[in-house]
């Protein structure tokens, strides 16, 4: 389904030298798989998943999704591609903060124009499905870390998209949020049967993939079956 | 990216940054504002003299020589010119090769604030009903007949009524109609025979504060009409040529020193203008930036959720018009009315007159004016847009 080949990708830093964030990386990720990144800070997990969201543009190499190049297609495509296949959970707190939650979610099926209607009832099962049912007209403000990053994630599925890509989606969170929002991805990734890639610095998290990819120095390391797929 | 979701997401930024916003607003508050109140002034400046060599009726204007200035003084502002020509010239330019009728006008005023006047210092043109091309057709056309005696037409704004009396150096005269706007002193003239300016000189002896004095055999200024077929400039020049101690001004060259006065305001307005265009350009430029880069991660989030790098430039340029459109239409209508409101003191101010412009070329203005605020805002905010839609996603979200 995800197939990288060759990718590098390297950051201008001014008057310095520019920093390999990748090298060399081959990747595939086949569909309904559980990937689980691991490695150090300024390891590439997150330039591995940008690269494969077609958020950044490789310094080299190819990414296919279902065998489609995704820096040969226009703005307009891919821009379609990201809305439609894939759904983003980030670390940073994602959320607009002058929209409610029932807005912050129905905002990717709003930038294509779906009917409102339909991506409302849509957007109350998923709150409904992350628990957050009743807080329909909060604002992100009023609501804890944990419960932005599940409305992140109603947010990432309003679509019904093929891969959903997290990108330390725990960090920020306390041991017991972190198992629910973990419950709450192996719950998509089985029941809805999307592909998901995560990255975490925390190997506790590796058992809830059914993959484990480490990472280091910009180049995949390790790969190990989780235990998931175990 | 729908412009419902667009449209929303740029009012909310919008709330969401008040200072910004009304720095933006105001920027465009003062482009629309200022170009809305040079246009009218120098617009309808432009109109007023039009108007009022129209209005005249003559192809050429004979007047006493070194008089120019003081003749068009009178004519526009109404400061009463104290040279005279002798009536005698006027048989002298009616006889010159090419000229069809010549007709002379004696330039008169009220008294300031005396008992024998209804209206204080009112400006008077008294005309030769026999020759006069510049009253009596409107008056055959609109009332079908001549001024009487002890009649007399005003310009628009003349405070008296028509089909009433008012009195001058304590003689009565009758109001018979009133004349269409030029946004000149004519509009505040009264009109009258050179018979009842006469009668009302005879009268003024016994009745009025102070009599008034029509010099006998001398005029202010021959209105000449050349013959059919005649080029006016020749027969300006003959009559300069032929009659001694006159100038002969054609109709488009009338009010000289005020044209060149509203040249020159026209080009200081406009210098100020591009100076008001550049520093507001500077200043929503320096806004913008600051935005995007405010803005930068929550737009990266935006183009990772699918939005086109097009409709992350259309969201910004949304925000940009939608302030550009309430700042520059709150400055146009607020320069429209103030104009209007504070017309006579920007008249005495300015030292030139200006006619205030109907309701559809308000609206022409008001719209162009709107239009200068939403282009200079639009264009100003493009360019950090741009900038921002072609950063990399992934890059924008970066800390």
């Amino acid at each position: 389904m995800i197939r990288l080949r060759g990718i590098a990708k390297a950051y201008e830093m001014g008057r310095f030298q520019p920093v390999e964030a990748l090298r060399a990386v081959d990747l595939d990720i086949d569909r309904g798989e559980f990937v689980v990144i691991t490695g150090r800070s300024g390891a590439g997990k997150t330039t591995l998943l940008n690269v494969i969201a077609g958020l950044a543009k490789p310094t080299r190499g190819s990414v296919t999704i279902d065998d489609v190049d995704l820096w040969r297609l226009s703005d307009r495509r891919l821009s379609l591609l990201r809305n439609r296949t894939m759904g983003f959970v980030f670390q940073f707190p994602s959320l607009l903060a002058s929209l409610s939650v029932l807005q912050n979610v129905m905002l990717p099926a709003s930038l294509t124009g779906e009917r409102g209607a339909e991506s409302r009832e849509r957007a109350y099962e998923l709150l409904a499905t992350v628990g957050l049912g009743d807080r329909l007209t909060s604002y992100p403000a009023q609501l804890s870390a944990g419960q932005q990053q599940r409305v992140v994630i109603a947010r990432a599925l309003i679509n019904g998209p093929e891969i959903l890509l997290a990108d330390e989606p725990s960090s920020d969170l306390d041991e017991e949020t972190e198992v629910e929002i973990m419950t709450l991805f192996r719950r998509i990734h089985l029941d809805m049967g999307v592909t998901v890639a995560l990255v975490t610095h925390t190997r506790q998290l590796v058992s809830y993939g059914t993959r484990h990819i480490a990472m280091a120095a910009g180049r995949l390391a390790v790969e190990t079956p989780g235990q998931a797929g175990v | 990216m729908r412009s419902r979701t667009l449209t929303g997401l740029a009012l909310r930024n919008m709330a969401g940054n008040e200072l910004r916003s009304w720095l933006l607003g105001l920027c465009a508050f003062c482009i629309a504002a200022f170009a809305v109140s040079t246009a009218l002034v120098v617009h309808g400046a432009q109109d007023s003299l039009r108007l009022a060599a129209e209005r005249l009726g003559a192809d050429v204007v004979v007047v006493p020589h070194g008089a120019e200035t003081q003749v068009d003084g009178a004519l526009l502002m109404g400061t009463v010119s104290k040279t005279w020509m002798p009536g005698a010239d006027v048989a002298r330019i009616a006889a010159v090769r090419g000229v069809g009728v010549a007709s002379p006008q004696v330039y008169l005023e009220s008294l300031s604030n005396a008992s024998c006047c209804a209206v204080s210092h009112m400006f008077i043109v008294a005309y030769d009903p026999r020759t006069d091309f510049t009253v009596e057709p409107w008056l055959h056309q609109k009332l079908g007949g001549e001024l009487s005696l002890q009649q007399a037409v005003g310009g628009c704004d003349v405070t008296v009524p028509v089909n009433r009396n008012i009195m001058l150096y304590g003689y009565d005269m009758w109001m018979r109609g009133k004349l269409e706007p030029t946004g000149t002193n004519l509009d505040q003239t009264l009109f009258v025979t050179l018979s009842t300016a006469r009668a009302m000189a005879a009268s003024s002896r016994t009745t009025a504060v102070r009599p008034l004095t029509v010099p006998k055999d001398s005029v202010s200024s021959v209105m000449v009409k050349v013959s059919p077929g005649q080029d006016p400039d020749a027969v300006a020049r003959a009559i300069s040529a032929t009659v001694p101690g006159v100038t002969a001004i054609v109709s488009p060259r009338m009010f000289a020193a005020y044209r060149s006065q509203i040249s020159g305001l026209l080009d200081m307005m406009l210098v100020v203008l591009g100076l008001l265009l550049v520093l507001a350009l500077v200043v929503t430029v320096a806004l913008f930036v600051m935005a995007t880069h405010e803005r930068r991660r929550e737009l990266g989030v935006l183009r990772a959720l699918g939005a086109t790098r097009g409709a992350v430039v259309t969201s910004l340029l949304i925000e940009a018009l939608t302030l550009a459109l309430v700042g520059g239409l709150a400055g146009a209508l607020v320069a429209a009315i103030g104009v209007g409101l504070f017309h006579t003191l920007l008249v005495s101010a300015l030292g030139f007159p200006f006619l205030f412009p109907a309701f559809g070329r308000l609206a022409v203005e008001v719209g162009l004016g709107l239009a200068l605020a939403l282009a200079a805002v639009g264009a100003a905010a493009t360019l950090p847009a741009l900038r921002v839609s072609r950063r990399e996603p992934a890059d924008a979200m970066r800390e």
